[in-house]
């Protein structure tokens, strides 16, 4: 019967050709109900026909049909189809309205599969472009931060190239990955996020005194390639990507050409150019306090080398300062410097330009795309240059084969600052500089008493304890070059309508290569008062190369079977294969000797043996999998999926897994009265899933082994050879040869609803994740002979809702729309059970305070020394001295996940205006400042001079008496004593919550009508601004809480005195041809 | 029909494709191999390994506790690190680093060579963990108390939460296993360590000496907690007619001035950017400098102030003034960074001169009949002396002062008042973690004072560590922590 049909159909056809000798021409232009400016691009088809053409640029069109032709058919992506019966005129003028729902519909899924959202059982969300690009973020993690319920964003510092993090739903992994997994156009790119020790021999956390952000690799791609981002909120939604899903993925389509329909004729090519730049500033400074300067030992010593505030209050008077030098000394007003730390940073200038050229005809497209970002960071000497070219292109081949390649390659050189604390540190430099100090004035390093001297082995600084910040930046060098070329090559071949068979192969190469050049010198004072103070440092020189390929490959075959009217089905089985190699080359001159020679950075320099590792990580993995979805009269739907992996690193037996998943949805406003759905619920869904997720384990993990010996105190190591002996000790990790695959099973159920003709619509979900059987370095006291195990244990929930809500309150017949959106996600998380006889498992922090996953709290739990208090929560004193006393054992002190995740935005639209504003906010959660610690320390915190530094009684402070007792204290306490001894780390740990303008831009598209005699096709100009503002917790007056020292890990809630995070506003023009 | 048959070729060609990768060889999935690690090391890598291990404990993270509990050294006022050890408020993360370095690097790795060293009839290896191990065990026991023993090191057989032993008991049982280290020594076993021996070259002779003076070391601790098993001991290796270690013969670890391979402490003052913490303490310089002692020691164990006196930090006084004038630590200590002499330092395990007063001492309380007090007792100030590079004119006229003179007419807790206070001099900056342990024992010297910036009030001093935070956080069997101030097992004075 369907065979007749198609017939019937080619006679058709073959029959109107034949009648092309009587026809008419009808020409006309379609304009847009929002401005009412002509609309390009739509199809306009004699209804029943493949007879078509578009409208041009300015809407305009003309179409020869035969005379017997009844109606035209009007069409376009986002507008509502128009069928016009024609009558006798030639001249039809048509308004297209927008299609906000259809919009919506459709919806990139797991591997590139184009689905429609109604028919997905599970929570998704799709950010077109134009959102994504609303606050120019450089970086598309970050552009995501507020606009999609569920996702935890947390961005570094905001500047381009800086880490960032995405968490969906919670963390679920005790020790692994708990980030979303990054698609790019089907294929899985690396995000990695490398620290100084990751990927080599040692498994600790990150080094203190060595913090730099080299960013993570999600960040590589360019985000003006991008046409949209879905986000795969559950593993229900990712089951078909296999275990690295299980945390929810990011999937970014790139733009692509468009292609012509048949019958047009001619071909239209399109030229984009998109341009900005871009200022930033720092976000959020420490508060310091004016009060108290220079000095040690709370007002009684005044010591002009101290790097501490404790010294006299201001009073104005003009004093020496800094060192005496040829009998010269400086003088200068003993008064605060309010902004001195605000001076030493600079405006950040960013600029940012980008060419896309795309093009199509009947059977091909392609996109090509240039971007250039060329940024000087906030602190001075930073840079971060990022290139970006990009090819995708698409032909159908004579022989039912169709073929698509994208390709992106990325280069990016930056020289970046250090964080964390001691010489390379610029923050550590500027948080400790006394009040009264004027860094700004410490630029000029030939300066006798701001400089170092390398032929004389003498500095004039006035710190003993600090160094110049300039001399910091200008000699300890961080750069970093990265070159990536991710890609993906893909043959689809459909001669039948019932059977898809496509084969995609994805590759993703780069090399990131790290060098730190830190320079060698020991300086002795001039000035003999400062005697005995040399500034001492060994220099470095160390190359960190990373080197990644990864190949990813899968082969799918689709069935479309329509068994009834009423019921279709679609079966897809695929296979996959993907192998994943990490090289990573590290060199390092003697840890402890340094550089032989000054200022001469060569391996070939080391002042002793130089430290030398390379490692290499080889994984493989094959899955099978099939996708089954039916519907039934397009709203109930059903879809199953099953896989089975393979892994690599897993024992023999266990290597191979399987699990699978069930989703179902029901759009019920399908059944309702059609009057109903026009005036009250146009869409209504509810959705159901359940999922199980299997996952492998690191690489390397099943044996015992030993390793070259590394004996490391904590400050100072030994290091073999020793002289000419060799060493080598029994691995400190023990392997599991046992280990088996762990798994994630989730179940969600959601809601989407939709009003009054699309005016609100919510997006509701419940969800509860349990990961289970995880396998994780369980830490051993060391006691037991190893310092960790490798074994399959611990369960991990997350119990959550996630509700989007949009409305759009305006909507005038003037064009003027107003839409309101928010997203709101809690999540409860709790580590559910570890291993008997262990309840905690540390994941990161350094001695004294711990982030942990401890059973029964929230993972990412801090423990700290503490206030001791009573049973009353009174803080117990020692009765001789006033002070607090500490805890003996590290105390529970929250945990970084917050409470609540929410975000506010708009959009306002009125002719060729835009305006577009998101809030986004977290509530609840801490993080250690270590900001405040060494600002408590050197007494530059406002809390420093509570009472004006006289002695006080601690508020309810109790001491204990013989018997175990506890009564009021009267002693007072001196403040620098627990300022600068006593305060312990649990005091450190702060409120996290925050609400931040997120994003802020007025744009204007100029009317087509201005440009018809411009080259131009259209041109917008728009200002715009994100992390434009921050609200803090009362007690965080000391960063923002979204800075962090430990990039996209686990150990989160971390500021070692990380980079300061910026603001960035900035002009946008972009122009098409 | 024709239809058909092309679907069959695409499901065929389908099928050949999922079956060609899938099918791929047999060990496709085989690549779980560390290439980054050794599968295997053998006893001559692992013996360094351990030494160097325990080295860098009593000659870092010890000596500096050590030092500064045994008033050799203070905390400087110009910098920080150290207050919370003046202040005898440690945290307990302060001792993670030398406990795991004492267990899974140093004693698990002996553990290693004694199974693998007895398996194939290297007995000598065999001989030198033992001796080690119950060197190590003693470190451990003496501070920590009772500590992970007789399940300790068994992660590997799934004991991964050690219960902790009495303290007695670790001394019983580190007791025999030296003996069974004693009776492994062979000095004419063929096979021997060389130089991946770092502390004797292989010299099993050195060794049999060093076993045996460990062992007069464990009974001598237990002088006042079981001073029967102490005499028993002693007595029986005085039957034995054992020999112990004598002039130039210290159990020691050399180190050059290569980064990475010089002497632990240096290296740890170096990475906190050459910072003089450590400061001389005048609990040391003012007995040294007494106008009856004159030890001319002193200019050795001692950098002298930048103003070039002699002149020592009141213990603990770390609040004073930045600029206060203090002398340092001596380049034998490894302890001054602005010289890199520093570096050469060696770590001492046991020296001669300890031997000798070890050995007086066991003479003086009448347990070591064959030895003779006051000749052991000017024989470990000679080797002290001769050690540090002073003549015999040196070493007679400091000998020959009547506070120094042995006290030959004197009680029994004088004698052991001179040679435990001359023993603490002879350990000055080179073991100060065994001076910190015969002064809780002994009560010598008896003019220790209480830190200026203590925390526990004018009269208590720290008597032990405290377990580290990882054995709190992961032990299951863990016990509870000890307060600072809670005396071990032998320390019943």
């Amino acid at each position: 019967m369907r065979k007749a049909i198609t017939l019937f159909a080619l006679l058709l056809a073959i029959f109107s050709l034949q009648a092309s000798a009587q026809d008419r021409q009808i020409t006309g232009k379609v304009i847009s109900s929002q401005d009412n400016l002509g609309i390009p691009g739509v199809t306009v088809l004699q209804t029943g026909t493949t007879n078509a053409v578009v409208t041009d640029i300015d809407g305009k069109y003309s179409i020869t049909v035969p005379t017997t032709a009844k109606q035209l058919t009007f069409s376009s992506m986002g507008m509502k189809t128009q069928t016009v019966e024609l009558g006798t005129s030639n001249s039809i003028d048509i308004t297209m309205e927008m299609d906000a729902k259809k919009l919506e519909e459709v919806i990139v899924t797991a591997n590139a599969i184009t689905r429609e959202k109604r028919s997905l059982g599970y929570a998704t969300q799709q950010v077109t472009s134009t959102e994504l690009r609303n606050g120019q973020n450089t970086n598309v993690i970050s552009s995501l931060q507020g606009k999609v319920s569920g996702v935890n964003v947390s961005s570094n510092s905001g500047a381009p190239g800086s880490s960032n993090r995405i968490v969906i739903r919670g963390g679920t992994s005790l020790t692994g990955q708990n980030q979303a997994l990054i698609v790019v156009d089907g294929v899985p790119i690396n995000n990695s996020n490398f620290r100084t020790n990751d990927g080599r021999n040692s498994s600790t956390s990150d080094d203190l005194n060595n913090q730099v952000d080299y960013g993570n690799r999600g960040n590589d791609i360019n985000p003006d390639d991008i046409e949209s981002v879905s986000v795969l909120k559950g593993p229900a939604a990712a089951a078909l990507y296999g275990s690295r899903a299980s945390n929810g993925a990011i999937l970014i389509t790139t733009k692509s050409g468009k292609r012509v329909t048949a019958g047009a004729g001619k071909s239209k090519s399109d030229i984009t150019f998109n341009s900005s730049i871009t200022f930033s500033n720092v976000l959020m400074l420490p508060e310091f306090q004016n009060q108290f300067g220079q000095g040690d030992v709370d007002n009684v010593f005044n010591d002009r080398r101290e790097n501490f505030s404790w010294g006299l209050p201001f009073d104005g008077a003009l004093r020496p300062w800094g060192q005496e030098i040829n009998g010269q000394q400086r003088i200068k007003p003993y008064s605060a410097i309010e902004d001195n730390t605000k001076d030493f940073f600079e405006t950040g200038i960013t600029t940012t330009n980008n060419i896309a050229l795309s093009g199509g005809s009947e059977k091909s497209s392609y996109f090509l795309s240039i971007g250039a970002t060329n940024s000087n960071g906030i602190v001075p000497t930073s840079s971060y240059d990022k290139y970006n070219v990009r090819f995708n292109g698409s032909t159908d081949l004579s022989n039912h084969f169709s073929t698509s390649i994208n390709v992106n390659y990325t280069n990016i050189s930056s020289v970046l600052p250090s964080g964390g604390q001691k010489e390379a540190s610029i923050y550590d430099q500027l948080l400790q500089t006394p009040r009264d100090i004027p860094i700004v004035e410490s630029r000029d390093l030939d300066n006798v008493f701001n400089g170092y001297n390398d032929l004389t082995h003498t500095y004039g600084f006035y710190g003993a304890y600090a160094l110049n910040p300039y001399f910091t930046l200008n000699n300890f060098k961080n750069t970093n070059d990265v070159d990536r070329v991710i890609g993906n090559f893909t043959v689809s071949y459909n001669q039948f309508s019932w059977m898809t068979i496509t084969n995609r192969f994805g590759g993703d190469v780069y090399t990131d290569r790290r060098y730190q050049k830190w320079k060698k010198y020991n300086y002795a004072p001039i000035d003999p008062f400062y005697a005995g103070n040399d500034q001492i440092f060994q220099g470095k020189y160390s190359e960190d190369l990373y080197n990644n390929v990864g190949y990813n490959n899968d082969l799918m075959v689709t069935f479309k079977r329509t068994f009834s009217e009423k019921i279709k089905g679609t079966l897809l089985v695929g296979q996959n294969i993907r192998q994943n190699t990490l090289t990573n080359t590290f060199a390092q001159t003697n840890a402890q000797g340094g550089l032989s020679l000054p200022d001469y950075y060569n391996l070939q320099n080391s002042n002793g043996a130089a430290l030398v590792a390379n490692n290499l990580t080889k994984t493989r993995n094959m899955g099978y999998y099939a996708d089954l979805n039916l519907s039934y009269s397009n709203y109930l739907f059903l879809g199953i999926t099953g896989r089975n992996d393979k892994s690599s690193t897993l024992p023999t037996e266990n290597s191979s897994y399987f699990y699978s998943s069930v989703n179902g949805s029901f759009v019920f406003s399908e059944l309702l009265k059609e009057e109903t759905r026009d005036k009250i619920l146009s869409y209504g869904k509810i959705r159901a899933s359940y999922a199980k997720v299997g996952n492998d384990a690191r690489a390397y993990v099943t044996s015992d082994k030993y390793a070259k010996t590394t004996i490391d105190g904590g400050w100072g190591s030994t290091t073999f050879p020793l002289g000419t002996v060799v060493g080598y000790s029994v691995f400190d990790q023990l392997g599991n040869p046992d280990i088996k695959p762990e798994f994630t099973t989730a179940f969600e159920i959601g809601t989407e609803l939709s009003f009054f003709k699309d005016r609100i619509t919510i997006d509701f979900s419940y969800y509860q994740n349990k990961s289970t059987d995880q396998i994780i370095p369980l830490a051993l006291p060391a006691s037991a002979g190893y310092t960790s195990k490798i074994i399959n244990t611990g369960e991990v929930q997350n119990k959550g809702i996630e509700i989007g809500l949009r409305g759009t309150p305006i909507l005038t017949k003037s064009g003027l729309k107003v839409e309101l959106y928010g997203t709101y996600t809690k999540n409860t998380n709790e580590v559910v059970s570890l291993y008997e006889g262990v309840d905690q498992l540390v994941i990161g922090g350094f001695s004294g305070m711990a982030i942990v996953a401890q059973v029964g709290k929230e993972y990412g739990a801090f423990y700290a020394t503490d206030l001791l208090t009573d049973p009353s929560g009174n803080v117990v004193v020692d009765p001789s001295t006033g002070l607090p006393r500490l805890s003996t054992n590290l105390v529970y002190k929250g945990s970084y996940q917050p409470d609540f995740i929410a975000s506010f935005g708009t959009n306002v639209t009125y002719k060729g205006w835009t305006i577009n504003a998101l809030f986004d906010m977290k509530q609840g959660g801490k993080y250690y400042s270590r900001n405040k610690d060494l600002m408590d320390f050197v007494g530059t915190a406002m809390e420093t001079t509570t009472n004006n530094r006289e002695d006080y009684v601690w508020a309810n402070s109790v001491v204990e008496n013989p018997d175990g007792s506890f009564s009021p204290n009267t002693t007072p306490f001196h403040q620098y004593d627990y300022f600068t001894a006593v305060i312990p780390n649990g005091q450190h740990l702060i409120d996290a919550s925050y609400v931040k303008l997120r994003e802020l831009s007025i744009g204007y598209t100029f009317p087509s009508k201005w440009l018809a005699k411009t080259p131009f096709g259209s041109a917008s100009l728009g200002v715009f601004g994100n992390n434009l503002a921050i609200w803090t917790a009362e007690e965080n007056v000391y960063g923002d809480p979204e800075q962090n020292s430990s990039g996209s890990s686990n150990a989160q809630g971390f500021d070692y005195s990380s980079n300061f995070s910026q603001s960035n506003y900035g002009v946008n023009l972009k122009v098409t041809f | 029909m024709k239809k058909n048959k092309l679907t069959i070729k695409v499901l065929v060609l389908g099928a050949i494709l999922v079956g060609s990768v899938s099918s791929c060889k047999k060990d496709y999935f085989d690549i779980n191999t560390d290439p980054n690690y050794p599968a295997n090391a053998d006893v001559e890598q692992l013996l360094p390994s351990a030494e160097a291990a325990i080295a860098h404990v009593i000659g870092n993270n010890f000596q500096i506790v050590g030092g500064l509990y045994s008033q050799y050294w203070t905390q400087s006022p110009a910098s920080s690190q150290y207050k919370i050890y003046e202040q005898y408020s440690p945290a307990a993360s302060d001792f993670d680093f030398p406990w795991q370095i004492m267990y899974s690097d140093a004693l698990f790795d002996l553990k290693t060579i004694d199974t693998k060293a007895t398996a194939d009839g290297r007995l000598q290896y065999a001989a030198i963990s033992k001796i080690l191990t119950a060197y190590s065990f003693q470190v451990l026991t003496d501070n920590f108390g009772d500590i992970p023993y007789s399940q300790a090191l068994q992660g590997g057989e799934g004991v991964l939460s050690p219960k902790y032993d009495a303290q007695e008991a670790v001394y019983n049982g580190i007791i025999s296993t030296v003996k069974a280290g004693i009776a492994l020594c062979d000095e004419n076993a063929e096979v021997h360590p060389g130089s991946d021996d770092l502390i004797f070259g292989g010299d099993m002779y050195l060794w049999r000496k060093f076993g045996n003076t460990i062992l007069l070391k464990m009974y001598l601790r237990l002088s006042e907690v079981n001073p029967t098993l102490a005499q028993q001991g002693i007595s029986e290796l005085d039957v034995n007619a054992a020999e112990f270690l004598s002039y130039e013969e210290s159990a020691k670890i050399n180190y050059i001035s290569q980064g990475g391979n010089t002497n632990p402490l240096f290296s740890a003052i170096q990475e906190l950017g050459s910072t003089q913490n450590l400061v001389a303490s005048a609990t040391t310089i003012d007995y040294m400098s007494d106008a009856n002692i004159n030890d001319p020691r002193m200019e050795v164990l001692y950098q002298p102030a930048l103003n070039g006196s002699y002149v020592g930090l009141p213990q603990g006084l770390y609040t004073a003034s930045a600029s206060t004038p203090t002398a340092y630590p001596g380049l034998i200590t490894g302890g001054y960074a602005a010289d890199e002499t520093s570096a050469l330092a060696p770590v001492v395990f046991l020296s001669g001169s300890e031997s000798f007063f070890l050995q007086s001492e066991a003479a003086a309380r009448g347990w070591l009949a064959s030895a003779d007090a006051q000749l052991n007792y000017e024989a470990g100030i000679e080797e002290s002396f001769t050690t540090l590079g002073f003549t015999p004119t040196d070493i007679s006229d400091y000998i020959a002062q009547t506070a120094i003179a042995y006290p030959a007419a004197g009680t029994t807790q004088d004698k052991i008042k001179a040679i435990i206070t001359q023993k603490w001099l002879s350990l000055c900056g080179t073991e100060g973690i065994e001076a910190w342990a015969e002064w809780r024992r002994t009560g010598y010297p008896d003019f220790f004072v209480v830190s200026a910036n203590s925390l526990l009030g004018p009269t208590i001093f720290p008597a032990r560590l405290l377990y580290p935070s990882a054995e709190v956080t992961r032990n299951g069997n863990f016990p509870g922590q000890k307060l600072i101030y809670d005396k071990v097992w032998w320390d019943v004075n």
